[in-house]
């Protein structure tokens, strides 16, 4: 006991020197050296340890696509640094000082959780490196118009957006909203009804809200139906309720002569059809991520040398890891500099390529600082049992792979 | 504002939804009349029908034959019921046990914590559907899915034979008996604690049968039992604890108001309509619509 | 009344306590088959805890209850019911929502029944014809909430008849709040039943000219004791009687 707590102190105290000479030592010393960059993601419980592991894969192919081309600022190499935050703001802000203070990194990324980028995103704000939402969707995070949050992840505001256009595109002007009462289904109630007013579109809207605990949703469905909506849009938050909501429609004959459209992709998972069956057919949702939509060149590369090396297709996660490697190589070159200030100029100034389009980070209104949405999508299922891969995206236009199709 | 169709079709909604929340709630006061203790775990014996049904339908009956996994799934938790009753609750009844509705309440909460947990790890935190019962149907003007057809008259099936039970054979006068005195029925020289576990035994297996009923409408995982057994406690309240016709008009209230309100105040409350009525009922009479007052000796 | 010598129940320094209350100290008592006894004391001397413990309802803090020889006060109430001891309560605890002729039939229910399925037919005469002893004949379809109080005693009596077999029959203040009409026909049931099918009685009572009819031997209880035990005429002279009914 006694021989491992001197361990324990030696070890404390070495590296407490160590860092203090790196600090010290300033980046004169380090020129030659790599250039830092955090990956500070969940990877034990309670966080989301899966996202955490597929973000970490899509960083470290990152770094191996920019060393492999000669690495950033004349030469230099990447190196990451991992902190595993577990999902809880206390481990989040603890990594976060041990990545600035002690690793020296110029940037990090790898968020998921919401609670801990908004609570390490006041943090960074003090100690001025900058740090990404890689998959962390609440618009908190951006609307606080921090210097050193950034983010290539959707919020919520963007799917109102994405549905709005698409109503617009289909010519639809009675929708439906049925929207549970929470922020996320209020919120998104909210935004269609400022957007719809923003856009100048002529739609009759008519909102419905329930309970998030209520599985019948029967009485609400048929008020619906007797309004006689052209589109209905689903604001469920967890898929359990959801899918009864589904069934019911179905039931009544509601849906799918009136298409519904689900505000995220919970039909995507495999439970979907398990659940409801020929009743799922035809419902559209919102995704970011279609198997086979279109990437960059950039894209291109990570999906073929991800699937060598792990045998499988990235996810979103992966890409994003991977994406926001390269921006922040770009922006290093922009910057001809490691130092976190100067880099939040050039990420500011700068267009990045990464693997689902051109980000740029303006100091947009609301949420929308620092803020770059991927592009959305709305797909549509069009047979039983279909997977998302071979699922239509009928929207937007650029990436469009099919129409509209109504049952028969 | 509302045509008369539209009110039809919410009337027939909520008398549908009514009565399958009744037979949930009938459970619980079957019990509480005989056993005078509260099941709190009613509804993780719903849960434990909903799963048999789903396992019988895909892996062993099939889809067509899933009729016959109703009465299987009430059989099973028929079974369980006595058990869990003749090891865990039937101490409080032996000897002159103080505090038992602590007791009960003590063991009852823990069977619900111990059932979703081992569902979970059982079967997993999924979702499952069993394949539907019978094809979309209309009740009058308003269009139903089958399954909730199926679960009507299944309800309406199984009251009919619990009521057969209760009052025409030997079993269901011991049973009568011992609600309505439980010392009588001791000095008539019934085994009162027997009694007390077929009891328990029926009652959890109308949750079963309700949890049988309504697993391709709501669907099975480990915690459906949890609204269901949230309205049958409000249904009681209505009707009165210790009514078994009390249960059954509430249900149908509850439905109804449900329905109703959720449609001509506002949805986004639809549990709140419960409650209002809960409180409505408690402020004028609070011995719920069929309860009796405490009667003397 | 045949006094026949054989002791049917006994308890041996029976005793019951309830926290620091004494209810029955050390009681030691014997009843011959085919007696009536009665069994009297002031208000809250221990009668219907007596009661109560040989039924079953109570468990005895220490002490023992002995039917024909055999101990059985660790039995539960209905095992004790099927093995003949019956009892009846001041409050008739009938079974309110049946009625009359089903009240009748509970007891049937019980395991020393034989099979109450092939013999439903004999089991409702039976309860027909007790219906008729006690005169309730007419209200035999009744529900048992409409009958009066002193209707459910006799309701009560009837049922306790219906089982088999009955050795003793313990009756906890029969004759409390009825009218002389019912109260006759309680008397001559018990006269009838007593000397016809010589079943043993004990009877707690207030009543002094209903016991006095009735019992040739009576037990006076004070404070959970026995303190005489004879005729009526006998124990209405002992000075610890006459003490505990002035109020010494």
């Amino acid at each position: 006991m006694k021989t491992r707590s001197k361990l324990f102190f030696l070890c404390l105290v070495s590296a407490m020197m160590f860092s203090m000479l790196i600090l010290t030592s300033g980046g004169s010393v380090l020129a030659a050296e790599t250039v830092r960059i955090g990956v500070m993601t969940p990877l034990s419980p309670p966080g989301a340890t899966l996202l955490g592991k597929f973000i970490l894969q899509g960083a470290e192919m990152g770094v191996e696509y920019v060393n492999a081309k000669g690495g950033v600022l004349g030469g230099r190499k990447i190196e990451l640094f991992v902190e595993d935050d577990s999902g809880t703001p206390e481990k989040g802000i603890a990594g976060y000082r041990r990545l600035v203070s002690q690793k020296n990194v110029s940037a990090i990324i790898g968020q998921v959780h919401s609670s801990v980028m908004i609570a390490v995103g006041d943090l960074s704000e003090k100690l001025g490196v900058p740090i990404f939402s890689t998959q962390a969707s609440s618009k908190t995070i951006t609307e606080k118009h921090l210097m050193t949050a950034f983010r290539t992840h959707a919020i919520d505001p963007d799917r109102a957006r994405m549905w709005l256009k698409f109503i617009q595109e289909m010519g639809y002007k009675r929708i439906a909203l049925l929207a549970e009462n929470t922020d996320y289904g209020l919120g998104l109630v909210d935004e269609t009804k400022a957007g719809a007013k923003k856009l100048g579109l002529k739609l009759e809207l008519k909102d419905l809200i329930f309970d998030k605990k209520v599985v019948d949703l029967t009485p609400q469905l048929l008020e619906l139906k007797a309004w006689k909506p052209d589109l209905l849009i689903d604001i469920h938050s967890v898929p359990t309720t959801a899918y009864l909501m589904v069934k019911q429609a179905y039931d009544i004959q509601l849906f799918p002569k009136a298409p519904i459209l689900a505000s995220f992709d919970w039909p995507g998972r495999a439970e979907f059809w398990k659940n409801l069956g020929d009743k799922g057919n035809y419902i559209l949702f919102i995704s970011y991520y279609h198997p086979n939509m279109k990437l960059t060149e950039r894209g291109e590369w990570f999906k073929k040398e991800y699937h060598k090396k792990y045998g499988e297709f990235p996810i979103y996660a992966a890409f994003n890891g991977f994406g926001q490697i390269l921006i922040l190589a770009d922006a290093l070159e922009m910057a001809k500099s490691d130092k976190p200030a100067d880099l939040i100029v050039a990420l500011e100034k700068g267009e990045f390529k990464s693997w689902n389009g051109t980000v740029k980070f303006d100091r947009g209104e609301g949420p929308y600082w620092h803020q770059w949405s991927p592009p959305l999508m709305v797909l549509q299922y069009t047979e039983t049992n279909q997977s998302p891969k071979d699922a239509p995206i009928l929207y937007p236009p650029e990436m469009k792979t099919g129409s509209y199709k109504a049952p028969n | 504002m509302i045509d008369s169709l539209l009110l039809s079709q919410y009337l027939i909604a909520g008398i549908v939804i009514g009565i399958m929340y009744a037979l949930m709630a009938i459970g619980i006061t079957f019990i509480y009349s005989i056993m005078k203790m509260i099941n709190w775990s009613m509804g993780e014996f719903y849960m434990m029908g909903s799963y048999l049904q789903y396992f019988l339908v895909v892996y062993f009956l099939g889809a067509n034959l899933w009729f016959l996994g109703i009465p299987l799934s009430m059989a099973v938790v028929f079974v369980a019921g006595m058990i869990i009753q003749r090891y865990l609750l039937r101490p409080m009844f032996v000897g002159e046990m103080e505090r038992k509705d602590e007791y009960a309440t003590v063991v009852t909460v823990s069977l619900m914590v111990f059932f979703r947990n081992l569902a979970v790890v059982l079967a997993g935190p999924n979702q499952f559907a069993p394949p539907d019962y019978a094809g979309p149907t209309h009740i009058g003007p308003l269009p139903v899915s089958g399954n909730r057809f199926v679960a009507l008259i299944g309800t309406l099936v199984i009251l009919g034979l619990f009521y057969l039970i209760v009052k025409k054979t030997w079993v269901g006068k011991a049973l009568r008996g011992s609600a309505q005195n439980r010392v009588g029925i001791q000095t008539a020289g019934v085994n009162v604690l027997r009694v007390d576990q077929i009891a328990f035994g029926i009652g959890v297996s109308l949750a079963a049968a309700a949890g049988a009923l309504l697993a391709p409408i709501f669907l099975v995982w480990p915690e459906n039992g949890a609204i269901a057994t949230m309205k049958g406690f409000e249904i009681i309240v209505i009707g009165g604890l210790g009514s078994i016709p009390g249960s059954l008009l509430a249900g149908l209230l509850l439905g109804i108001v449900e329905s109703l309100g959720s449609i001509l105040i506002s949805p986004s409350f639809r549990d709140v309509y419960g409650f209002i009525l809960v409180l409505g009922i408690l402020v004028v009479r609070p011995t719920g619509l069929f309860g009796e007052r405490q009667r003397v000796a | 009344m045949a006094d026949s010598g054989i002791k049917l129940l006994e308890t041996e320094n029976l005793t019951k306590r309830f926290g620091g209350l004494t209810a029955i100290d050390d009681l030691s008592l014997s009843i011959q088959e085919g007696e009536i006894r009665g069994i009297i004391g002031p208000n809250g001397s221990g009668k219907t805890t007596l009661m109560n413990l040989i039924s079953g309802l109570y468990k005895a803090t220490s002490g023992a209850i002995y039917l024909d020889g055999n101990r059985i006060d660790q039995l539960k109430p209905n095992v004790r019911t099927s093995k003949g001891i019956i009892r009846t309560f001041q409050i008739p605890k009938v079974f309110r929502d049946m009625t009359v002729l089903e009240n009748m039939l509970v007891p049937a229910l019980s395991d020393s029944q034989g099979d109450r399925y092939k013999q439903r037919v004999e089991i409702v005469d039976q309860a027909q014809e007790l219906l008729q002893f006690v005169q309730l004949s007419h209200m035999e379809n009744r529900s048992a909430k409409t009958l009066s109080g002193g209707q459910n005693q006799l309701l009560q009596i009837a049922r306790g008849f219906m089982i088999k077999p009955l050795r003793i029959y313990l009756m906890d203040e029969p004759f409390a709040g009825v009218n002389p009409q019912i109260k006759s026909v309680i008397m001559e049931s018990i006269k009838e039943m007593n000397r016809e099918k010589g079943i043993t009685f004990i009877v707690v009572s207030h009543e002094m000219p209903s016991i006095r009819r009735l019992c040739d031997t009576v037990t006076v209880i004070h404070e959970g004791r026995c303190i005489a035990e004879g005729t009526l005429e006998k124990v209405a002279h002992v000075p610890a009687v006459i003490d505990a009914y002035i109020g010494g």
